[in-house]
């Protein structure tokens, strides 16, 4: 397969071609219904409209068995799904068609109520659990809690777009954005039968933080490339900033349910999880969230009794997509927030309940180490905060006066506590991340991957490991970022420990090759093939993951009464990641984590809200507050990611800040003005 | 619309439309793609470049409004010695900007350069605050800018010197 995975040195946005044409898509504006009619007028010279008659019976692409519609055909199950294509050889010949093109809907009837909805949700994957089967809770729970999260997007500067570049005898070169450039290519060639020798997949630069559009790029291309072919133009298709934030694929909202008892001890006796995630219009990975999310639940804290019945739906929404840490974020919200609402209830420091229930042994296992990481973080973390001592001193204060005082300002505390998996291996085999590297008597290094790199760093990082394996000038090392067809391990980067689990598998080809170079010398290539799933051999438990990064975080917020404004002080987090390559790059990482689970904490559901339009950014560095990150390095010493973990520890951290400030059970995101300062429920 | 202006040193004379923008302008008419349009609502701060010397968001602005003026853009900056001593500065303490804020950015720093203000982290904080990419870590942002102002008013103070002496 022919992929030049290299740097295409512009973004999409920048491309630009003579007699080239722009495109868009003209999308429902209801939320269900069926198209009744599309009255298109006369149409200027050069415009075309696409239906999804023109696509026939290829009207869709397939990601991981799943057939996703590339334009609404006779109905529309969510605002936004886009209906028609049109292209013009203008900007402004294609907004005004846009304007004078009427698509009319029957829409279907509203519901009567958000159960109405519930009842009539379409399961799409279940899952259960049970640990001490047959064994029933011992008496009624001690605590309920419910925990929704909502959607979440990314704030990326750069929409989404495709470039198709129509070539002579029907070539196309395919230029986008994407994490899975193979996927990009097979749906090419399934809407247009043309053959591998015809397209060519090229990625272009994508902004920071473009994560989480797993196969949605797949789509853009499939539908470019179509128009390209029929009108033997070069097409440009690139969303709108608005487009791409509204309709774009989302971290998908969540509710659960959680109850629990504890012994005298403060050990957990029973734990009961229920969920659902909701997936949007659709989500191929459904099985991979929920599976997931019940990993976090039955491993992370230890109890007697675990119970686990978890499920995806699709909602009238704009599809789910894979977001950074997948469904783990939401999972560690829900029952980091459970957590400490439990140690409040019994009157504990939140530290001590979670060192008394965190499955260390699990901790332990899946990262073969002999030590207990948690009880280390969570004493460094506490000495650095004083977390321990101001809890108590906050909720003393909670209790004694009431917030009602306009100019006062309170303050609040919260801690939690989250692991990041690394290395899916759900297909094994099939979404494995692989490396094959070979080295030729001439002492040249060939390393394939078939993830994609997301930064020139994390390239350098991976040339570094091989040169200081094989003592060889990473001049000589040459690096490609595809398998062909024939291997199964073909991405996509399903989680974004790309660059850890990469660099293990890097590594662990090197030794090989070396030590085979030792025993056979170098006269003839050498070469060596690891996937991620060999990274678990030694694991008898045969976990989801191959390693996890530990981690904890405190919140430190400031209420103020007569100004409504709630001020994050301070954010202090520690992790233990394993081996780190590039300290400064990964504290910018982590920082960047930390400022967008900010943003999904605290944001009125940004996307879709289109009164300001500059919420579409980042806040500006004024408004940011002072993040404190902390490395500890375990014993084994291999990388274990960082990129996602502050996803789940954030928001949890928040909230109970916030919670305890106000002294109200906060319990869904995001924490706007009106459910911190508005009335609520007040914790007693 | 006919409009003359200065464009990284050099006379442009152009026709426009009414109601284009500057920032459509630069890149769809001359070409220039190294300063790039976001947010289009003057927020996110990456389109901004120099317009007299001033930091200024380019999508917000009319491409007419430029008839006058002196407009530098990324590609005019580069070819200045003080981009480049930025640039070390950059490089030195591993801070990489993506491609669509570093412009902000380091006209931001351009612009506090040439004021009266003083080097502290309030000031310098809200002369960066126009930008809001999130590419990178805001504090070693902070501290790159904070060391690239002292070195700059540094030099000029011993440039000031060197010239006070020779008279």
């Amino acid at each position: 397969m022919n992929i030049d995975s290299g740097d295409y040195p512009y973004y999409v946005s920048d491309i630009r071609r003579e007699e080239m044409l722009y495109a868009c898509f003209l999308r429902s504006h209801i939320t269900e219904g069926r198209i009744q009619s599309v009255k298109i007028p006369q149409l200027p010279e050069n415009v075309s409209v696409f239906s999804a008659k023109d696509f026939g019976k290829k009207n869709f692409i397939t990601v991981n068995d799943m057939k996703i519609p590339l334009l609404a055909d006779k109905e529309v199950r969510y605002r936004g799904e886009p209906v028609l294509l049109i292209t013009a050889p203008s900007k402004e010949t294609l907004k005004s068609v846009c304007e004078s093109v009427e698509i009319e809907y029957k829409e279907k009837e509203m519901l009567e109520s958000i159960f109405s909805d519930l009842n009539g949700k379409t399961v799409i994957y279940k899952t259960s659990f049970s640990q001490a089967a047959g064994e029933q809770p011992d008496g009624d729970p001690e605590i309920i809690g419910s925990f929704n999260t909502p959607v979440q997007e990314h704030f990326y500067p750069d929409s989404q777009g495709v470039f198709i570049e129509y070539g002579p005898s029907s070539k196309l070169k395919v230029i986008v954005s994407s994490e899975w450039p193979k996927h990009v290519k097979r749906t090419v060639m399934h809407i247009t039968d043309l053959p591998s020798e015809k397209v060519f997949v090229l990625l272009a630069k994508s902004s920071p933080s473009f994560d989480g559009k797993i196969w949605q790029p797949s789509v853009l291309a499939a539908i470019a490339s179509f128009a390209s072919l029929r009108l033997k133009k070069s097409v440009k298709l690139v969303l709108s900033k608005k487009e791409d934030i509204l309709y774009s694929g989302k971290r998908a909202a969540s509710l659960f349910f959680i109850d629990g008892s504890t012994e005298e001890t403060l050990k957990l006796k029973t734990l009961n999880f229920s969920f659902t995630y909701y997936c949007g219009a659709c989500f191929p990975f459904a099985k991979e969230m929920v599976e997931t999310a019940a990993f976090g639940a039955r491993y992370f804290y230890n109890a007697r009794s675990v119970k686990i019945r978890g499920e995806a739906c699709v909602s009238n929404t704009p599809p789910t997509d894979f977001f950074s840490g997948i469904s783990l974020p939401q999972f560690f919200f829900a029952a980091e927030m459970f957590i400490n609402r439990l140690a409040k209830q019994k009157e504990v420091s939140p530290l001590e309940l979670r060192l008394a229930n965190i499955n260390h042994a699990f901790f332990r296992s899946i990262n073969y180490e002999k030590k207990d990481i948690f009880p280390i973080l969570l004493a460094e973390l506490n000495n650095r905060c004083d977390f321990t001592r101001k809890h108590a001193a906050y909720e003393h204060m909670r209790k004694r006066s009431a917030p009602s005082f306009p100019g006062l300002v309170i303050r609040g505390i919260g801690l939690s506590s989250a692991f990041q998996a690394n290395g899916l291996n759900m297909h094994r085999g099939r979404f494995n991340q692989a490396v094959r590297m070979s080295l030729t008597p001439e002492n040249i290094v060939k390393v394939n991957v078939a993830s994609i790199p997301n930064s020139k760093r994390t390239r350098q990082i991976w040339k570094e490991s091989v040169s200081e394996i094989l003592n060889i000038s990473p001049r000589n090392i040459t690096l490609s970022y595809s398998f062909s067809d024939d291997t199964a391990a073909n991405g996509p980067t399903l989680l974004s420990g790309n660059i850890s689990t990469i660099n293990r598998l890097i590594k662990l080809c090197a030794e090989e090759i070396r030590a085979k170079a030792e025993t056979h010398g170098r006269e003839q290539t050498i070469t060596v093939e690891k996937v991620s799933s060999d990274l678990l051999s030694r694991n008898k438990k045969k976990f989801l993951y191959t390693s996890v990064t530990c981690a904890a975080a405190v919140a430190e917020v400031s209420l103020r009464f007569l100004t409504m404004e709630l001020i994050i002080d301070k954010i202090t987090m520690i992790l233990d990641c394993g081996y780190i390559n590039n300290e400064a790059v990964a504290r910018q990482k982590i920082e960047n984590a930390v400022i967008q689970s900010i943003l999904w904490a605290t944001r009125d559901e940004s996307y879709r809200n289109l009164v300001s339009e500059s919420l579409f950014c980042y806040p500006g560095i004024d408004r940011i507050p002072e993040i404190e990150i902390i490395f500890r390095c375990s014993e084994n010493g291999f990388e274990k990611g960082i990129g996602e973990i502050a996803y789940s520890l954030i928001p949890a951290a928040l909230l109970t800040a916030v919670g305890q400030a106000v002294n109200k059970d906060l319990k869904e995101m995001p924490i706007i003005n009106e459910r911190i300062f508005g009335p609520g429920e007040t914790q007693s | 619309m006919i409009i003359r202006f200065k464009l990284n040193g050099e006379e442009k004379i152009i026709d426009i439309p009414a109601t284009k923008r500057a920032i459509d302008l630069l890149r769809e008419n001359f070409g220039l793609l190294k300063n790039k349009a976001s947010c289009y609502q003057g927020a996110c701060g990456n389109c901004s470049v120099l317009i007299d010397d001033r930091i200024v968001s380019s999508c917000s602005v009319l491409a007419f409004d430029l008839r006058g003026r002196s407009v530098v853009t990324a590609e005019g900056f580069m070819k200045t010695e003080e981009y480049q001593r930025i640039n070390h500065l950059f490089q030195k303490n591993q801070y990489d900007p993506c491609d669509f804020c570093r412009w902000g950015k380091i006209f931001a720093i351009h612009e506090f350069l040439h004021s009266e203000e003083r080097v502290d982290g309030s000031a310098l904080t809200h002369a960066l605050k126009g930008n809001q990419c999130n590419c990178t870590s805001p504090t070693l942002l902070l501290s790159v800018a904070e060391q690239i102002v002292e070195a700059e008013r540094k030099m000029n103070a011993g440039r000031q010197h060197e010239r006070s002496a020779r008279k």
